[in-house]
């Protein structure tokens, strides 16, 4: 409310009036206003000094000055306004965002939960596929072992067969000599078949006879390889049944 | 797999190679052990000839080779199965005849001589050849003639009357002669 | 992991291997023809001693124009070419001139499978004395390879005649067991037989038909002097030593029979051994001294009987084919050696007397009186040749390899091996 009468009491609250609304406008505006309540508050500084001379002058120029801080107020009401509902734009979008961040996110941890359950069924799956394979592969080792077993039988056999026979060519039966029953030899080969010793035993038969065997094993060093180096045997036991007469 | 092999042979492998070193080629080393020594051997230890009894060949005395030219039987003679000594064939009763003589004339005495063909063993022949001679001794012996006056000997094989090794020659040994004494 | 189970498995496991055959024959040697390094010396000591070894039956000797080398030193063999070849065993040796004597005989026999000198000996020589070194030199060998004593440096006995018309003359001859070296120890014009040697090797006991019948005598070879034994006037005949040479077994007739005593020739007493009906003769000691072993036709046909001296227990030993006789047995009494006859002519059987198995070893006619050599792997007989006249033989124990000896006689029979010096 404007009056008439301009006191000391009025003088300085139209100051401080002055000074708080440029505080305030400088807080609420901000720096861009800044310079044009500047000028604003030195005009009124100017009028303020003519106060005492001018009292007419002062209260139509107090009218206008109020009016004038009434539209600023106004305007500062308005951007504080403005401001708030920006902030309040602001705020919505950012809530807005929150919330559209929010549902993401809950979005994504439904979706993860239903990967997620989506997975360990595959992986149940998967397990199940596994284990099936593996059963088949136990089944188709177990057959590839028994096809080995089988494989190595036969080798041994043509292993023993071929040393069996090495021997029978070299070996030279002294007719004249006296043969009685069995004889046998233990014979020790390292892995190039090499024969590293022989000894005769259990035999019946004549010096010439045991002789005759030593020779056919040492004539026949190296031995047939192994065919496969499972089948390799260091110890060999050669008995010697000749037959017939 | 080779690597993990060759991990557990190659001990082995080492060893045996250490052992494997006089199989086969390898540079023989001059022998350093001597030769045994044999003592001088010495000519033979068969008695000298001078100390054997010589004696020159000699015509034989003619009763001992009783054969006829032509094989043909002879009077003296009985003949005997292989390995037999049994008197199987006497046509002739030579027994008899000559049991007869022996009684006509009472200090004559006569020898019988057993043969036996060349089959088989010489000693095992001579046996034969005495018991086949004794057979006849025993004959004569029932023809009532002493036992003393009758001598038996054998010549097994050893005087044969044939020698082609043949049954013709082995049926004409296979006897016993009777001579006269 | 498998293949680590498998790795420890091997260690304790064998491969068993059943041989089943062989090839038949003997051990094979090479024998390299001697250096000669002595001059006008042209003794072939290399085929001396193969025949030797061939002869033995236990030696496949091959021939020298295969050989791939001819060296004479062990060293300069290269073992790999003969084992190649198949041969086991070489020999090699030099003759070499020496101060001590007329020339020294050195050889080497070779193992070529281990790679190694067997045996190897320096041998100083008498010219005379070849063939008896050569046959040293063969016993060496046959010993080591076969681990038995060997027979070539031993002797023989036998009988020799010969006849034109009405003149005779019979003839016991000593002669090398390759037959050389002959030497009349009796001469006669009246048959003999039957020569059997002492078991120390000095005496020969024959039967002599000098006194026109026969008479067994014991002549001793050194000095040449003769004893009648037993000294009785009966027909006597077979003679055969005890194994401790004190006694002889003879065949005597008595009365109408043919039997079989015992005589002492110290005391000069005779005990009766056998009694039967039909013929025993041809007694034969068992080397134990135990037994005797006789021929009897008690069965009806020639078979051989051991009879027990302590027990008086007689069994018959014979029982294949129709004629078995004529027995010696073999130094380790386990073998008996005979004249038989299964319809398809008189052959030499052999009988094991452990097994009961029986083997007909020649394939002859008229083969007989069979010898056993002292190391009982040898069997020397007799039998006739197509002309007509006797030969000796010598045959291996397992009747493959059969060699007619060399003998300069004409007509010759009844070997019998000597044994060995003692």
């Amino acid at each position: 409310m404007v009056s008439h009468t301009i006191s000391w009491q009025t003088f300085n609250q139209a100051i401080g009036l002055h000074l708080l609304v440029a505080i305030i406008l400088m807080l609420s505006i901000g720096e861009k206003q800044a310079p044009k309540i500047g000028k604003i508050l030195e005009s009124i500084e100017a009028d303020l000094i003519d106060i005492s001379t001018l009292t007419t002058q002062r209260q139509a120029f107090l009218e206008k000055k109020i009016e004038a801080e009434n539209k600023l107020l106004e305007q500062v009401r308005i951007s504080k306004e403005k401001r708030l509902v920006e902030l309040k734009d602001q705020e919505a979008v950012i809530s807005d965002a929150e919330k559209k961040q929010n549902e993401a996110i809950n979005k994504a941890s439904k979706d993860k939960v239903v990967r997620e359950q989506k997975l360990s069924e595959e992986k149940a799956k998967e397990d199940y596929e596994k284990q099936l394979l593996l059963k088949e592969e136990e089944q188709l080792s177990k057959l590839q072992q028994q096809e080995h077993s089988k494989k190595l039988s036969r080798l041994k056999v043509e292993y023993k067969s071929a040393i069996k026979r090495h021997i029978e060519t070299n070996w030279v039966i002294p007719q004249s000599s006296r043969w009685e029953g069995s004889c046998t030899a233990f014979v020790r080969q390292n892995p190039a078949g090499d024969v590293t010793s022989v000894n005769i035993e259990s035999c019946d038969s004549d010096f010439a006879y045991k002789k005759s065997l030593e020779n056919a094993i040492w004539k026949s060093s190296p031995f047939p390889l192994a065919p496969n180096k499972e089948l390799f045997e260091r110890e060999v036991k050669i008995s010697f049944n000749p037959e017939g007469n | 797999m080779y690597k993990k092999l060759f991990i557990i042979f190659a001990p082995f492998i080492m060893l045996v190679s250490c052992t494997m070193m006089d199989a086969e080629d390898a540079p023989v080393e001059i022998p350093t052990e001597p030769l045994l020594t044999l003592p001088e051997i010495d000519a033979g230890e068969v008695a000298p000839l001078e100390k054997a009894e010589y004696v020159e060949m000699e015509v034989i005395e003619d009763d001992t080779v009783t054969a006829n030219e032509d094989g043909s039987v002879r009077e003296n003679t009985l003949y005997f199965d292989y390995d037999s000594a049994e008197v199987n064939y006497d046509p002739t009763d030579l027994v008899g005849m000559f049991a007869k003589t022996m009684v006509s004339n009472s200090d004559a005495t006569i020898r019988l001589e057993g043969h036996a063909d060349e089959r088989g063993s010489r000693a095992y022949n001579l046996a034969l050849g005495e018991r086949r001679a004794q057979t006849v001794k025993d004959l004569m012996m029932l023809r009532d003639i002493e036992s003393d006056r009758i001598s038996v000997i054998s010549y097994g094989e050893e005087q044969p009357v044939a020698t082609s090794h043949d049954e013709d020659s082995w049926q004409q040994n296979r006897r016993v002669e009777f001579i006269l004494e | 992991m498998f293949l680590l189970t498998l790795t420890l498995n091997s260690a304790h496991a064998t491969l068993k291997i059943e041989v089943t055959h062989g090839i038949k024959g003997a051990m094979p040697i090479a024998i390299i023809p001697f250096d000669i390094q002595v001059n006008s010396f042209d003794e072939n000591f290399a085929k001396l001693i193969s025949n030797d070894l061939y002869k033995s039956g236990f030696f496949e000797v091959m021939q020298s124009y295969n050989y791939p080398q001819k060296v004479h030193y062990s060293h300069n063999l290269k073992y790999k070419v003969w084992r190649d070849l198949g041969i086991e065993q070489v020999v090699v040796g030099r003759v070499l001139p020496s101060i001590r004597s007329d020339y020294a005989v050195e050889f080497e026999l070779v193992d070529t499978v281990r790679g190694k000198r067997i045996t190897g000996y320096k041998i100083p020589v008498r010219k005379e004395s070849f063939r008896k070194i050569a046959h040293k030199i063969s016993d060496i060998i046959y010993e080591n390879l076969t681990g038995i004593p060997g027979i070539f440096g031993t002797r023989i006995a036998y009988i020799s005649s010969i006849k034109e018309k009405h003149r005779k003359k019979f003839t016991l001859n000593v002669a090398d067991m390759d037959g050389y070296n002959a030497v009349p120890v009796y001469i006669s014009k009246r048959e003999l037989m039957s020569p059997a040697w002492s078991p120390d090797g000095k005496y020969l006991a024959y039967v002599s038909f000098e006194k026109k019948h026969p008479q067994v005598y014991i002549q001793n070879l050194a000095k040449g002097t003769r004893v009648r034994a037993p000294d009785i006037d009966n027909s006597t005949s077979a003679p055969a030593w005890s194994p401790d040479g004190n006694m002889l077994a003879v065949t005597i007739s008595v009365g109408n029979n043919l039997e079989i005593f015992t005589y002492e020739i110290q005391t000069r007493t005779t005990k009766r051994f056998t009694q039967s009906l039909g013929i025993d003769t041809e007694a034969i000691w068992s080397p134990d001294g135990k037994s005797i072993i006789f021929t009897s036709n008690r069965s009806g046909k020639p078979h051989l009987y051991r009879k027990f001296l302590n027990t008086g227990k007689t069994a018959r030993l014979t029982f294949k084919g129709v004629y078995n006789a004529d027995a010696d047995i073999s130094p380790d009494g386990r073998y008996v050696v005979m004249t038989h006859n299964a319809g398809q002519g008189f052959k030499i059987g052999l009988l094991d007397t452990k097994t009961g198995y029986f083997r007909v070893l020649t394939n002859g006619m008229l083969d007989e009186a069979p010898s056993f050599a002292p190391n009982g792997r040898m069997i020397l007989y007799a039998t006739e040749q197509k002309q007509g006249y006797g030969i000796l033989v010598a045959v291996s124990e397992d009747g493959r390899i059969k060699q007619k000896l060399s003998l300069s006689d004409g007509n010759v029979r009844e070997p019998v091996w000597a044994p060995y010096k003692k």
